[in-house]
Parts: structure tokens; sequence; C-alpha cells
């Protein structure tokens, strides 16, 4: 089905089957997005729009090797680092302002979810991380989309969980030496 | 918190989202693909609007003495006698005309 709406957008410019792509699509991007850029739903929803722009104008591009939802993964991350090379206020420069601060684990006691601890992650890991965990995408999808090795998909998966433990190893203890 | 970030299905389920479906969004991004599309065609026509002139003032009016020198036509004959500018404003028809010809394509959604 996915496939007969994406040949009838190639072969025709079909802006109506492109809609009901979108609409398949639209959640699982703009809910990425939404995580990549710690739920800033206004620059999320605007890279999303862009994504999609992109997909449309380069549709003749998509080959079919991979899953067409795993192609606008890829074209999303990309507007997402593009977008963050523009603006100052980067991401990544954030999370190592955050990571740099002193009150750093202080910090950590007001999180709960494994959702919000998420922001200490670099934008690549917590990019990798989503595609996994929240999007279930293989290794192998990961590495095409992020354009990385298959192994650097791997150990970035491995460190972000230790990563994201030992912040709730530092949460508890915080909690437990307050009691 | 209670955790196992060693467990897959646990961080699966840490990170589940609410599905969104939203239609104001897809009508944007159609918008917005419709605008991308005029504007494509409109860099198209400034660039042939620019080659038309180009050729219309640089060619036209040596075409036309070439063919005025060569022909035995009483008709044509007499545009060796024409004066420059008057050749120049036979350019300009012929980029209206041009136009008027690429326009009707548009309106039929030949381009």
């Amino acid at each position: 089905m996915e496939s007969k709406l994406v040949e009838r957008v190639q072969r025709d410019n079909d802006h109506h089957a492109f809609e009901q792509l979108m609409r398949q699509n639209q959640s699982p991007i703009r809910q990425f997005l939404r995580r990549l850029t710690l739920q800033n739903q206004g620059i999320a929803d605007e890279l999303a729009q862009e994504t999609f722009l992109k997909a449309f104008v380069h549709i003749k591009t998509y080959r079919g090797e991979a899953k067409f939802l795993s192609w606008l993964f890829k074209i999303a991350y990309q507007q997402f680092v593009s977008s963050t090379r523009k603006k100052t206020e980067q991401t990544n420069v954030e999370v190592e302002d955050k990571a740099d601060d002193g009150q750093f684990e202080r910090r950590l006691v007001a999180e709960k979810t494994v959702k919000n601890l998420l922001k200490y992650l670099k934008a690549d890991e917590r990019a990798i991380f989503l595609l996994h965990f929240s999007h279930d995408l293989t290794h192998q999808e990961i590495a095409l989309v992020m354009q990385i090795p298959l192994g650097t998909v791997k150990t970035k998966i491995r460190r972000s969980r230790l990563k994201l433990k030992s912040f709730t190893e530092i949460n508890n203890s915080e909690k437990t030496d307050e009691k | 918190m209670k955790n196992d970030f060693h467990n897959d299905d646990w961080l699966k389920e840490q990170l589940s989202d609410e599905y969104i479906n939203d239609d104001d969004f897809s009508f944007s991004v159609v918008k917005k693909i419709a605008w991308h599309e005029t504007k494509s065609k409109r860099i198209f026509y400034a660039v042939l609007l620019v080659m038309i002139t180009l050729f219309s003032f640089l060619f036209i009016p040596d075409l036309m003495m070439i063919i005025a020198g060569n022909s035995t036509s009483r008709l044509v004959s007499a545009q060796q006698f024409l004066p420059f500018m008057q050749m120049e404003y036979i350019g300009i028809f012929v980029i209206l005309l041009s136009f008027a010809l690429i326009w009707s394509f548009e309106n039929s959604d030949l381009i």
C-alpha cells in the first residue's frame, strides 16, 4: 500500500498520495523530533514540515532499499543537525553546559522518567536511543539513517544505557542522603 | 525510579508516546509544497524570459537582415530599409508573443 503511494508521488507528483503518506508517518517523525529538540514543539513541528517538504521534493531519489519511514527519519535527523548548526542555542551545547555545571547532580533529583533523562545524552546518542527503543529500528537501519558504522550504533546504545543508569543511581543516592 | 536499563522491553515501554494525528499539519505541509512548486516555476519563467530577451535583442535584427539580404520578395526586402530601432520593436513583440504562449501552457498545466 505504502509503496503504491510512493510510486504515485514519484510518477505523477500526486499531492493527494503524498498527503496520505504524511498522515501515516507524521506521528513517529514528529515524536522523534520533539524528543530530539527536548520537547520544543514549535521547532520540532517546523522541522517536521521541512522534513516532509524535502521528502516530497527529493522523492524520486528514494529507491525503496530501506523502509519509507527510515528514509524520512534520515531526512528528519539531517534537518535537525543542520538547524542546530545554524542556531546558537544548540542542544549539544546545552547538554555539555549541564555536564560541566557543578549543580548537575542536584538537578537530577527532579528527573523522574527516562524521557526526562534523555536530555543528558548528546544529540546523536539521543537520536540513536530513540530510533531503537521508541521507533523499533534495527541497528542496521539506524546505521543507514545516521550514516555511521554499525559498530558505532551498538557502542552508542550501550554507552547511553550506562549513562542513563548512572544518572538514576546518582539520583537515588541523592534521595537517600536527603532522608 | 525503579529501573532496568538492560531490559529492552522496559525501555521501550518507558519511551512509548501517544499517536499524533493532526490534519492541520498535513494541510500546512501541502500548502508549503504548492508554494514551493509555484516558486520553482517562477524561477523557471524568469530564466526563460531572460533567455528569450537576450536571444531577441542579439539575433533577431541580424536574422532579419540576413533574410532580407537573400530574399527576392518585395515585402522582405523592404525590411532591409527598416531602421534598427524598428527591428528592436519586432524583438519586443516576439518576447511578448513567447510569454503569452508560455502563459497559455501554464494555464493548461503543460509545464
